[in-house]
């Protein structure tokens, strides 16, 4: 792969982007799209942002995390109070992307805060603590005045168009799969199969283990004020414990392997639900059954290569 | 009156902290032995709780029955989840496995909303036992009998774990898995019985925590599942008195926390302190360090 | 602080890797005790003994993965003791694993590109790739650079290792064990790499090892452990012959058999 055909690539796909960008935009303002798929748009572009950013912990550095929706959460709280307090103050084109800074930094700072304690426990520690922070987001956010109670946060405004969204998830791609490919993706990955050899070799694994973890959850930062800047309205059950498993769902059935498999996974995990309303009742018993059959799948069906065995221990 | 209400604390402490000793000792006993957090053992407690109710209320069986019945239906939950969903992964990472775990938790509590609707139901009034009057506190006697029974239990797995051959063979396993496979101790079996073992505490704690809180829903075993994970892992995951130390003093710390400092808050600060405590001392209050080996 | 590479290359007149009295204990056990040590400049060593001891225990503790409770350690005559463990690798100390620890999940290319010292987070410009195909050339792994590392065959597995560790330039390259798993021809054939290694790469090598045949084709200076402590040092040659050393390996011989 040399650096001619990468560039040609890169072009390929950007054009790709743009012809799609165009048809869409120009489906919907011809009214050719129904009121119900241009409905799914948000919220399919809202899970591969956080897909993508759950697929940086989980696939690339192996790291679980079960409080992904708290830093939604972060954001979308922080992103949606600036916005609110400076709804007069500063024109849209301004106010919006310091929202989302704003949404991204708290997200990120408060990410740091908690790795300092968690980085340094061995084992399975990030996804009790993760856990365990996910829970205290959400309780603080029923109980805090500032944050609206039960009731919610209201009047937010609606700053998110769907170009806007359209280019950020793109972005999100795109900067996901150079991460992987990236120094700083190798050093990830590095991590995640031998933390011990990572060492060994010259990659600072408590500090890169940190960094993984503030740069997803900013960019769960971001999803978060999209989010709170096109509904409107926040209340605390959006951003329960159900979201951060929904996530981890669709990253996991997305492979583990790759950015590309991860959004079409949220993809198809976000409009399959719509598209099978008549099994709704059932859609998170056909969720779990098929985490567990793909999860025993990947492990057992075909000979084991030798790598999966090294795995374990090296566990 | 602030002693009073302290003494009330107390005992309610107590009595959910017992709850949660037995789910955490299920956890920790899972963990130290198959190396893997089950994260659908809350749910267990929610099967043993709600096959109560079905029981009782829909099929008419003696009360006393019913909780038998409970705990063998749970243990058959227990060792088949095993068998079917974590047996296949049990040399992948341990990611895998969570993540498995965290499906089969799900299936199990959108089956029971399937099969038994998502409103809660109240659980029978299994026992009328009399309270208590020890001078100004009301006792009531079924919060005694959670306590004197947990204690029992606990009692009785740590007279298995410590002074039977098959404690023995799980200890070993839980030390060096290769050595004691290589010494014969037939892996699958041992497993399988501690996987019973947590199950049918599980069932237990399902059937106090019933008693306690008078209402069953499809949902109901996750959080108390949660806390008492947080438990375990606060008091030293794989460590069995560690759990036992860790149910209770969550427990306690809830319970204080919900009567002289918030209500609502309270998940929010015990939480807290789980992490607090994971700072200082990162392996848990009892745990021990895990050496790799180089 | 040891900086630039070119203080490195040149015999600057301290050995390139030396212990003073290099000590552990784990509990009541003394893993190693008083161990000292200088490996020179492009010197090929080796650290030999029976089972247990202390040889990967040694290189545990050159690599600050323990804690000596007593003794230090000089690479290139700074001081390293205390420095976190991934510091070492960029002051020019590499090292291989008694059972291998590769990155499995990631191809042979970027197990060795991961260890390349580039400055920068971005992707590895077309020089980087070149050094590294050019390095996986020499152990001839560079038609096999796209396979995923774990499904590489043993022998394989093992250049990858050195090979990863080469990538970071270093001054002196530790070897735990490479010839285990290995037939005669394979251990011939490493043999014959790692004199090149020290050639080609100006490094100075530490390996523990076994097998004989390696150990005596190849290194230059060997220092005997046993129970912790060391017993003997010197070349090969006098190695062979010392009574202590073969009393440690076989037992003591009868006073007939001579």
């Amino acid at each position: 792969m040399n650096r001619l055909w990468r560039k040609k690539r890169f072009f390929l796909g950007g054009l790709l982007a743009l012809l799609l960008f165009v048809l869409m935009h120009s489906l919907i303002q011809s009214g050719l799209v129904s009121r119900h798929i241009q409905s799914l748009f948000v919220p399919v572009g809202l899970n591969m942002i956080l897909a993508l950013s759950l697929f940086l912990l989980v696939g690339m550095l192996g790291e679980l995390s079960l409080g992904h929706a708290g830093f939604m959460s972060i954001g979308a709280y922080a992103g949606g109070l600036f916005s609110k307090v400076m709804m007069h103050v500063l024109p849209v084109w301004v106010r919006f992307p310091l929202a989302l800074l704003v949404g991204a930094l708290v997200a990120a700072l408060l990410a740091l805060l908690l790795s300092v304690p968690v980085f340094r426990l061995k084992g399975d520690y990030l996804a009790i603590v993760t856990l365990a922070f996910g829970e205290i987001v959400r309780s603080l956010v029923i109980n805090l005045p500032f944050t609206g109670g039960a009731a919610g946060l209201k009047g937010i405004p609606k700053d998110t168009s769907f170009s806007f969204l359209y280019w950020i998830v793109v972005f999100t791609i795109w900067l996901t799969r150079w991460i992987y490919y990236s120094k700083i993706g190798l050093e990830w990955r590095a991590i995640r199969d031998n933390a011990i050899a990572a060492e060994a070799c010259g990659i600072p694994v408590v500090s890169r283990k940190r960094a993984a973890f503030v740069f997803a959850a900013s960019f769960a930062g971001i999803a978060g004020v999209l989010y709170s800047h096109h509904y409107s309205i926040l209340t605390a059950e959006v951003f329960g414990f159900n979201r951060s498993i929904e996530v981890l769902v669709m990253v996991v059935l997305g492979g583990l392997e790759s950015a590309t498999a991860t959004a079409v996974s949220a993809f198809f995990l976000t409009i399959a639900p719509e598209m099978l309303r008549f099994l709704n009742q059932y859609r998170m018993l056909i969720y779990s059954l098929m985490l567990i059959i793909v999860m025993i799948g990947r492990n057992t069906q075909w000979a084991k290569p030798k790598w999966f065995q090294q795995r374990r221990e090296n566990a | 009156m602030a002693s009073l209400a302290f003494v009330i604390a107390m005992i309610n402490g107590i009595n959910l902290g017992s709850i949660y000793a037995l789910i955490a000792l299920g956890y920790t006993m899972v963990y130290g032995i198959a190396k893997m957090l089950n994260f659908a053992h809350g749910d267990v407690i929610m099967a043993g709780a709600l096959s109560i109710v079905v029981l009782v209320q829909q099929f008419h069986v003696h009360p006393v029955l019913s909780i038998l019945i409970s705990v063998i239906l749970c243990v058959a939950l227990g060792v088949l989840t095993e068998k079917i969903a974590y047996k296949p992964l049990r040399n992948s990472s341990s990611l895998s496995v969570l993540i498995t775990a965290i499906g089969v938790s799900y299936l199990m509590q959108n089956l029971a909303q399937i099969l038994f609707g998502s409103s809660l139901r109240s659980f029978p009034k299994v026992f009328h036992w009399p309270s208590m009057i020890l001078g100004s506190v009301e006792l009531k006697m079924d919060r005694v009998m959670t306590i004197a029974v947990t204690f029992l239990l606990m009692f009785l797995v740590l007279l298995f774990v410590y002074r039977t051959k098959i404690g023995l063979a799980m200890r070993a396993v839980a030390q060096d898995r290769e050595a004691a496979m290589l010494m014969g101790v037939p892996m699958d079996r041992i497993i399988s019985i501690t996987f019973a073992i947590g199950a049918a505490l599980a069932a237990v704690a399902g059937f106090f925590f019933g008693v306690a809180y008078g209402f069953v829903g499809p949902y109901s075993g996750s959080m108390p599942g949660i806390k008492a994970f947080t438990a375990a892992v606060f008091g030293g995951i794989g460590s069995i008195p560690g759990a036992i130390l860790g149910g209770f003093l969550l427990g306690l710390a809830e319970s204080m926390v919900k009567t002289f400092v918030s209500s609502e808050l309270s998940d929010a600060i015990v939480f807290g302190l789980l992490i607090v405590v994971l700072l200082i001392k990162p392996t848990g209050l009892l745990g021990k360090e895990i050496r790799d080996k180089v | 602080m040891i900086s630039s590479q070119a203080a490195r290359r040149e015999p600057s007149g301290y050995p390139a890797l030396e212990a003073e009295n290099l000590s552990v204990r784990f509990g009541g056990l003394n893993a190693l005790q008083g161990f000292s040590f200088q490996l020179g400049y492009q010197q090929i060593g080796g650290l030999i003994g029976p089972n247990g001891a202390g040889k990967t225990t040694c290189f545990n503790l050159l690599t600050n993965l323990y804690e000596p409770t007593e003794g230090n350690i000089k690479l290139f005559g700074h001081e390293i003791k205390g420095a976190p463990s991934y510091h070492l690798f960029r002051w020019g100390l590499g090292r291989t694993f008694q059972n291998i620890r590769l990155f499995h999940r990631m191809t042979v290319l970027e197990n060795v590109m991961v260890t390349q010292p580039n400055s920068s987070f971005f992707r590895a410009n077309h020089q980087h790739r070149k050094d590294a195909l050019e390095l996986l050339d020499f152990f001839h792994l560079a038609d096999q650079a796209e396979k995923k590392a774990g499904s590489l065959p043993y022998g394989a597995q093992r250049r990858l290792e050195i090979a990863r560790a080469l990538a970071g330039n270093p001054g002196v390259l530790l070897l735990d064990e490479p010839a285990a798993g290995m037939n005669p021809s394979e251990t011939y054939q490493l043999a014959e790499q790692i004199k090149e290694i020290r050639n080609r790469f100006q490094v100075s090598i530490l390996l523990i090892e076994h097998d004989m045949h390696l150990v005596m084709g190849v290194c230059d200076y060997l220092w005997v452990l046993n129970f912790g402590q060391q017993i003997a040092q010197g070349t090969p040659m006098e190695i062979q012959r010392n009574p202590a050393v073969i009393e440690a390996y076989l037992g003591r011989k009868e006073r007939s058999e001579c």
